[in-house]
């Protein structure tokens, strides 16, 4: 059984959060992501959970109470934005090289300088090679999905997991969200068993190894990465008997007989579909490829529906010196010629269908540029 | 699909005008989407917030240019940025005492315009000026309940205001239905 509520990005994520109830959250608010920890402070306050909610100093410190408690036994949740993620740097790495089972909701905001509340990729992008997994959601209603499957998965393979949704597009914009009951949320992730605890077992976390022994325990990180991309699929299925949404590494939106296919990730697929739902009608062949899974990365399988298609990579972030990290990734896994890079939407800029339109457009007549920065002003 | 640009500054509820128009679309079984656009939060600072309602799964994420509707809680906005874009065929709700007609026209807005002194019923039933729910109100009547049907907006504002008391449900019922039944085209 599910219900439709009127839920925000941030709503959907706190929503979730109140039904797993997890043991320990720890979490040091920030915009604009704050509104999660604000619901469920409310929901603590109002006996609707009854999790130990660890009130620190700063993000650095957030994150390490959860990694602590994580090894203790406990299920534990979190959420941040920009700046809170990157002064999480550190412990992030810590958190996946420990094979912490934790679940965070990043809400992404660009990273300073200049100072900027607004979306854009750069802050889930620069941790992308930090050893923790990383979902995409394009709206509230995947923001839900999402959260369920990586509780499940996080426990299963042991590492960590970040939901990534666009800041203030999302987050803070009001829809209808499919909801579980809260006893079919709980039935369907269980009962948290972790493998051992500090607080049980005669162990120690967070070990010197040398260059004796680094590089096995290193490697055994590149394992579990591979792991997760098989359980991460029948997890995907199981959710979905639950709640009907695209399943799969990626979402294929008219894209099997496109000449011309947009890749990009979170809210502006949506405008994306927009688009090509308007092209469409006017016969011209445009599809779209949304990435859900960025980490670990679908390489084989984007390859192969990709093949010989005109590609057009939308990055909402750059890498300065360098192409854009999805870019990089689309064209290292497809080895193509027709590929092209847009980065747009940097600090919040706006994304109209008009501009999308006109991309698709110069693509079809062959006059597209290798790279274009689209939306700013010259 | 409808689309409504609502036109407030920061503490003026404009926010929240869009998330009751929202939910009480989704309540009809419409597909909502209801965002604000933000600057960095300060109350008095000018906010936008953005409505979309359909029969069909709404994909579009960016803000509103077209809109259909105009929803104006602070007059003093008004100005050549707002009714750019905007054509003839849709409509302004402004929460005014004066008949701002002439300044529309002057900026080249040849559409219907609806009044309402959405502050004086506010303060009246509420005794507050927070004149957000009234012009929602309005805002139904004005669009003859193509946005949202009255009815539903009572029902949400029972279900939202619930905890805060039957007074306080009583005078925003009220306040919403005054603006429904005294909205004047200009």
């Amino acid at each position: 059984m599910k219900k439709i509520k009127a839920l925000t990005g941030n709503g959907a994520a706190s929503e979730i959060m109140r039904q797993v109830n997890p043991d320990v959250v720890a979490a040091y608010p920030i915009t604009p992501s704050t509104q999660i920890m604000e619901d469920f402070s409310q929901y603590l306050a109002d006996g609707k959970v009854d999790t130990e909610l660890i009130r620190v100093e700063s993000e650095h410190s957030a994150i390490s109470a959860c990694v602590g408690a994580s090894h203790a036994g406990a299920r534990v949740m979190t959420a941040t934005s920009s700046a809170g993620l990157a002064f999480m740097w550190e412990v992030l790495g810590v958190a996946a090289g420990l094979r912490t089972p934790m679940v965070m909701n990043v809400v992404n905001r660009t990273l300073s300088s200049p100072i900027n509340i607004h979306c854009d990729h750069s802050d889930s992008m620069g941790a992308r090679d930090l050893g923790w997994i990383q979902i995409y959601s394009e709206n509230a209603n995947e923001v839900y999905i999402n959260n369920l499957i990586a509780i499940k998965l996080a426990e299963k393979i042991n590492l960590p997991v970040m939901i990534c949704q666009d800041g203030f597009i999302t987050s803070h914009c009001v829809e209808g969200v499919d909801i579980l009951e809260d006893k079919d949320v709980k039935k369907f992730i269980g009962e948290f068993k972790p493998k051992y605890s500090l607080l049980k077992d005669n162990i120690a976390i967070g070990n010197l190894a040398l260059p004796d022994y680094f590089y096995e325990i290193k490697m055994q990180n590149v394992i579990a990465m591979e792991k997760a991309k098989k359980e991460f699929l029948r997890i995907d299925k199981e959710v979905n008997k639950l709640l009907k949404h695209e399943t799969g590494y990626f979402e294929e939106y008219k894209l099997k007989d496109a000449k011309v296919v947009i890749v990009a990730l979170s809210s502006t697929c949506g405008t994306v579909k927009s688009v090509i739902n308007e092209l469409r009608k006017k016969g011209k062949k445009v599809g779209l490829l949304k990435l859900r899974l960025f980490r670990p990365f679908p390489k084989e399988e984007l390859k192969r529906v990709l093949g010989n298609k005109k590609i057009i990579v939308m990055d909402r972030s750059v890498s300065l010196g360098s192409d854009a990290p999805l870019y990089i990734e689309i064209k290292n896994a497809t080895e193509s010629k027709d590929i092209y890079s847009i980065i747009y939407g940097l600090g919040g800029r706006n994304i109209y269908e008009k501009e999308i339109k006109y991309i698709f457009e110069r693509a079809l007549n062959n006059k597209l540029k290798k790279l274009e920065y689209v939306g700013v002003r010259k | 699909m409808i689309e409504i640009r609502i036109h407030g500054r920061g503490g003026q509820g404009g926010k929240t005008a869009g998330q009751l128009i929202a939910e009480a679309a989704l309540s009809e079984k419409k597909y909502v989407h209801a965002f604000p656009e933000y600057g960095p939060e300060r109350t008095g600072a000018p906010v936008k917030t953005y409505v979309k309602i359909s029969d069909k799964e709404i994909l579009n994420h960016s803000g509103i240019k077209h809109a259909e509707i105009v929803l104006v809680i602070d007059e003093s906005l008004i100005d050549e940025d707002i009714v750019e874009n905007i054509a003839s065929t849709c409509i302004f709700v402004i929460n005014t005492k004066k008949d701002l007609t002439q300044k529309l026209r002057k900026f080249g807005f040849n559409g219907h315009i609806y009044c309402i002194d959405a502050t004086q019923i506010a303060l009246h039933e509420l005794g507050k000026n927070i004149p957000n729910i009234a012009l929602v109100g309005g805002l139904i009547k004005a669009s003859k309940e193509k946005v949202i049907k009255l009815k539903s907006l009572n029902n949400k504002i029972k279900k939202i205001l619930e905890k805060k008391g039957k007074g306080i449900v009583n005078a925003n019922l009220k306040a919403a239905k005054r603006a429904y039944d005294e909205i004047k085209k200009c």
